[in-house]
């Protein structure tokens, strides 16, 4: 199980995040339903601890084609359900009104961060939470010491179209032609001075194309895959190589135990974001997270 | 072509259909009942392919295309869009049907018109979209973004 720690930013209206979930505690299941992007998404289970930590477990029912069951000498078959039974995937996150942060497991087929952002925004009127990713400050530190750049290295998956195409009045079909004729899904680009070479990469245009995708990975931008800078404290000193999106704090769970339904019970995950957060509460408390 | 007008359309064409049909006083056809009847079959299936169509789209769900439109706004518009043609659509079968049992004066034969041309240009606009959606979604490989739990 992958989790990943969040700053949970509260937009200039909304109340604190805290205050949202207690209201949502009051609610039945059928009263948390929202749709999302077309997603059925629903806060399953809410409470708060002893220690002040929310732990919110949410589903988005998967209406889209699902999994079947097999054995390892028969043929793959498929479930039978209701007319309005259908698969759900969970995602559970911890969050601590502390500190505004939160520590959420990575379900590639449940609620992304992201569908979570605008669950929560449509929630209650009004509402707005940015989920900001959190990186370790060490690298962060490394390359504010350098001053000698040798090489840079990013990947971007180009947003072919976003909400300005939109505002300019670009018709659906357009927009999704835009799509088509934007080609490769990522754009690669490395800038170095090669081998056997003295010189070094301009320090200025470095430092402020590193911002701009470090700002857009941050802002759980998925378009940013990768982002690698070769560079030195001074012009005798060593090479480092820093790569910028590795520090993202993330940590991988592998000892849950699966149950007889092939499931993670919600209370091992529960488990696991609290180990996950109290291994990063160190780095929290000592002004490491960036 | 501008959002505005794609959106616009359907009713534009429709309205100017039954306006031209007025105008010109063109004649309901001869065998009112068969065409109807036609009319009324045709509507019927587009509906239902309609539906299907929601289903294809729901199963896009997770493509780039369709993320791509979730966060530029287009994709309520495009869920409009399938609404639209299914309740006009509908409307149009219903009209039909009614057809059958009043004397279709000139309001009727109108309506029929305007009602027809906007249902066909609003099942047009959002069937393109849709097969241009298809064009675009490709099948995931192995090793690419790979799902973790």
């Amino acid at each position: 199980m992958r989790i990943h720690l969040y700053r949970i930013i509260p937009g200039r209206n909304s109340p604190p995040l805290g205050e949202l979930l207690m209201g949502m505690r009051g609610d039945g299941l059928a009263q948390r339903m929202r749709t999302v992007a077309g997603q059925d998404i629903r806060v399953e289970d809410i409470h708060r601890s002893r220690d002040g930590h929310w732990y919110v477990d949410l589903l988005r029912l998967r209406w889209d084609h699902g999994p079947g069951k097999a054995r390892r000498t028969t043929p793959v078959e498929g479930f039978e359900l209701d007319e309005d039974e259908t698969f759900a995937e969970e995602t559970s996150a911890l969050y601590d009104e502390a500190t505004g942060y939160m520590a959420v497991e990575y379900n590639h087929f449940g609620v992304r961060v992201g569908t979570m952002e605008s669950y929560f925004d449509a929630y209650r009127d009004g509402a707005s939470y940015t989920f900001e990713m959190t990186f370790d400050r060490d690298v962060q530190r490394r390359l504010e010491r350098k001053r000698v750049f040798r090489s840079l290295t990013f990947a971007v998956a180009p947003q072919k179209v976003g909400p300005d195409d939109f505002r300019a009045n670009v018709s659906v079909a357009e927009a999704i032609e835009m799509g088509r004729r934007a080609g490769a899904n990522v754009v690669t680009v490395s800038l170095s001075m090669g081998l056997g070479s003295r010189g070094h990469l301009d320090f200025n245009m470095v430092r402020n194309t590193i911002t701009t995708l470090i700002r857009a990975a941050r802002g759980n931008d998925e378009d940013v895959t990768k982002l690698e800078v070769r560079a030195k404290d001074n012009p005798d000193a060593p090479s480092e190589v820093l790569d910028l999106l590795e520090p993202r704090l993330a940590i991988d769970i592998d000892d849950l135990p699966v149950g007889r339904d092939r499931r993670v019970s919600r209370r091992n995950r529960y488990e696991a974001l609290l180990r996950a957060f109290r291994g990063w509460s160190g780095l929290i408390e000592r002004g490491r997270v960036a | 072509m501008r959002l505005s007008f794609e959106r616009a359309y359907p009713y534009v064409f429709g309205v100017a259909a039954g306006a031209a049909w007025m105008y010109y006083k063109v004649p309901f056809a001869a065998d009112a009942k068969e065409l109807l009847a036609a009319a009324l079959s045709m509507a019927s299936i587009l509906t239902g392919f309609l539906a299907t169509a929601k289903a294809i789209l729901i199963s896009v769900n997770d493509s780039s295309v369709i993320r791509d439109l979730q966060r530029s706004g287009h994709h309520s518009v495009l869920i409009g869009y399938l609404s639209e043609s299914i309740i006009w659509l509908f409307a149009f079968s219903i009209w039909n049907l009614v057809g059958f049992f009043m004397v279709r004066g000139d309001f009727y034969c109108v309506a029929w018109v305007t009602l027809g041309t906007l249902s066909a240009f609003s099942f047009v606009r959002v069937v393109y979209a849709l097969m241009l959606v298809l064009k675009h979604v490709a099948p995931s490989s192995p090793g690419n973004g790979a799902p973790v739990r």
